[in-house]
């Protein structure tokens, strides 16, 4: 049977019989916008947790030895984060990209928010520093992400930044200024650096999102009912943050001193928000902590990382990644690392389950159309005799049963499909008025991609062929003679 | 195309029982024969015009086709067999009431090409001019006669040029003036496109315009024999003009 013939068949059948195809597909309708809901779900879930929450595309390796308190690690076999070890990192196989990181090793704390909160508050300041160019993307002020403390060669003023002039080392050093001054003198950028007299630039620090989320989330909304400056704190942005400026006080905190009782404060401002960023705390450019280290810790705190950050070059390679990163390397991953394919794991176990819901829905759905089918083939058995006396073969007769049900799979997908995308829009708005701000809430919890789609069509063709296989085989065995006679 | 019938049996069963609806057909009919089968009720005359076009192959016993031999045939060769060679018209015309006239002629057509490689539309609305419904294309066949829905019925089983026209009781159901008319058209169909043409009926008077006549009883033939073609006198049955509207 040439197919314009077949697919005219088929169609003269469905609008014929359209009252009785409209209620088989009404199982597999519903089969399919549960199974589209829950794998949207899953999806969306798992998308905030190992892209927001965890970022699974990362992993952090430290050097065992160091962790165990042995710096250098020989006793234990590591020989350390040095930039030879990120050397060997960036030739693994799948490994797109790696960033040392250092920590600040010494007691810091930083004061202010006035601006903001009304008062100035002061916090211990946890920092580390990544290079750079680990996070050009992600800088949104114009001061960038830039280590301004570099010493930078000169032989006149003009071959320094601006609020800056040459010194009689032949290096780049701040303007003298005092604080009436500063605008003229440092220019828009710089500041007068009080203790030193001496124009300076801030430091660019960058913040975790979930450090704000946290915010948002936890202690905004626990104090915001509050009495005091903590029922005054405002929600904050992304938007609101940048350009925020505030003291850092290096080598005192609440907690301490450093070892020499020396203090340098210099000024911070925030140039962006990014996840590679340290979790609870600021990310400079590196070349600050390392000379810092070294100042407040010694020559030799600025030799070796803490940790080195590895990017992915998919999802998919973050297990093999790892287990190189582990077992040829001798490294260890963060903790981090296995809570996400904890947490990844137990999403993709429940999204399974969810699913296997949809799928007995669909099993049911499809006896629902063996059921229906098998009562059209009964009604039609003259007709279909009469086509076999006319000329059509088994298989002719097979086919047109099983178009039919592609017919009726395709358009039950396809209402499945927006009935399940108007339920998860329905959930997403309820979700979005009804459930108040909690840390990494997003906009959507869902997460539907072009192949969820195609599974959708897919799953109700393929439930559809399963339930009107066995009418098919018996439209096929009806006997010409038989089903014209009536017997 | 020779059909001839060799040692043919055919028996029912249901549950235990059993019944001989065929007992030892042997014939043969030469190419342009115009033959009546005829016989009382029960006497196996549908029976045999099932076994003669395929269309249940349950049997014992050889029928042949020309040169084919059904039961060596596979049932996707039966199929396309009947398509190319074979028409058929049944009592209660089998007409599809969902489609239109056009569509039930052209129904064959969807099973595989015409004979002669002809465009089906053409055909089939030569067809319909031909028997006189060239103005119904597009009626369902629940606005006709019951004579012009034999006739589409007609105009469907030569869409293909068969070779044999099988034709069961095809004026049982119509009064005996419109079934005059169609069995006129059935004598045309012999006489001017050389078609065979295997008529079963119980009516003796529509027995009587074939040139052969088969008379079965119980399953076997009771007698073979040729005869001088005898179409009903005036006043036996109503002019074709007379035939009835829906």
């Amino acid at each position: 049977m040439k197919l314009g013939k077949y697919r005219a068949l088929v169609g003269q059948s469905l609008r014929r019989h359209r009252g009785h195809f409209m209620v088989s597909s009404v199982g597999v309708i519903i089969g399919v916008a549960t199974l589209m809901l829950f794998t949207g779900l899953g999806s969306g879930v798992r998308q905030t947790v190992l892209e927001d929450v965890f970022v699974i595309g990362q992993l952090e390796v430290v050097d065992p030895a160091a962790r165990a308190g042995l710096r250098g690690g020989g006793l234990l076999g590591g020989a350390g984060l040095d930039d030879r070890r990120v050397e060997e990192i960036l030739e693994l196989p799948g490994a797109a990209a790696a960033f040392p990181k250092m920590k600040l090793t010494f007691p810091s704390r930083a004061s202010g928010g006035g601006g903001l909160l009304g008062r100035d508050l002061g916090i211990e300041f946890i920092g580390d520093g990544v290079p750079p160019n680990l996070i050009e993307e992600e800088v949104k002020d114009a001061l960038g992400f830039e280590d301004y403390g570099a010493p930078v060669e000169c032989s006149a003023d003009e071959d320094c930044r601006e609020g800056l002039r040459c010194g009689d080392e032949g290096i780049c050093e701040g303007k003298s200024c005092r604080p009436a001054n500063e605008d003229e003198v440092c220019g828009e950028i710089a500041y007068c650096n009080r203790d030193r007299g001496q124009c300076a630039y801030p430091i660019p620090i960058l913040v975790s999102p979930q450090v704000l989320e946290i915010y948002n989330g936890s202690v905004h909304t626990a104090l915001r009912d509050s009495q005091g400056i903590g029922g005054r704190l405002p929600r904050l942005t992304e938007e609101m943050l940048i350009g925020f400026e505030f003291d850092i006080i290096f080598g005192e905190s609440f907690m301490g001193r450093a070892a020499d009782r020396r203090v340098q404060r210099e000024r911070g401002r925030l140039v962006g928000f990014s996840d590679r960023a340290i979790q609870m705390g600021a990310t400079m450019p590196l070349g600050y902590v390392i000379r810092l280290n070294e100042e407040f810790s010694g020559e030799s705190a600025g030799d070796t990382y803490h940790s080195i950050l590895v990017e992915a070059e998919s999802n998919d390679a973050v297990a093999g990644l790892a287990q190189l990163l582990q077992e040829e390397m001798g490294l260890e991953l963060s903790d981090r690392h296995q809570q996400a394919e904890r947490a990844g794991l137990l999403i993709l176990l429940l999204t399974l389950l969810f699913n296997l819901i949809a799928l007995v829905i669909l099993a049911v759905a499809a006896l629902n159309i063996t059921h229906s089918f098998s009562m059209m083939v009964m009604e039609r058995r003259q007709e279909i005799g009469l086509m076999r006396a006319l000329g059509a073969k088994r298989r002719d007769i097979q086919a047109l049963v099983v178009g039919e049900a592609t017919v009726v799979g395709l358009f039950a997908g396809a209402v499945g499909i927006g009935v399940g995308l108007g339920i998860a829009w329905g959930v997403d708005r309820l979700f979005d008025t009804q459930v108040g701000h909690f840390p990494f809430k997003p906009e959507t919890l869902f997460a539907f991609s072009p192949w969820m789609f195609g599974l959708g069509l897919g799953v109700a063709v393929v439930f559809c062929w399963i339930g009107a296989l066995l009418p098919a085989l018996r439209a096929g065995r009806v006997e010409p003679s038989a089903a014209l006679s009536g017997r | 195309m020779k059909l001839s019938v060799k040692g043919l049996r055919r028996i029912f069963t249901h549950g235990e029982e059993s019944r001989r609806a065929l007992v030892d057909i042997t014939l043969s009919i030469e190419s342009g024969e115009f033959v009546a089968i005829m016989g009382r009720s029960g006497s196996g005359k549908t029976t045999l015009l099932n076994a003669i076009g395929g269309l249940d192959t349950r049997f014992e016993g050889e029928v042949r086709l020309g040169e084919k031999s059904l039961r060596e045939m596979s049932e996707a060769e039966l199929a396309s067999f009947r398509h190319r060679h074979l028409g058929f018209v049944f009592q209660s015309y089998n007409l599809l009431n969902h489609l239109t006239v056009l569509e039930n002629v052209l129904l064959p057509s969807y099973f595989g090409p015409l004979r002669d490689g002809g465009d089906p539309l053409e055909v089939a609305t030569g067809l319909l001019d031909r028997v006189g419904l060239g103005d119904r294309l597009r009626s369902r066949p629940t606005e006709l006669s019951g004579g012009q829905r034999q006739r589409v019925a007609i105009a469907r089983a030569l869409l293909c040029r068969p070779s044999v026209l099988l034709c069961d009781e095809p004026t049982g159901s119509l009064d005996r003036a419109t079934g005059l008319t169609i069995l006129q058209l059935f004598e045309e169909l012999n006489r001017e496109d050389e078609i065979t043409v295997v008529l079963v009926t119980h009516e003796p008077h529509v027995a009587a315009v074939a040139r052969r006549k088969i008379r079965l009883d119980e399953g076997r033939i009771a007698s073979d024999q040729e005869q001088e073609p005898r179409w009903p006198v005036e006043g036996e049955g109503a002019p074709p003009e007379a035939e009835g509207t829906p």
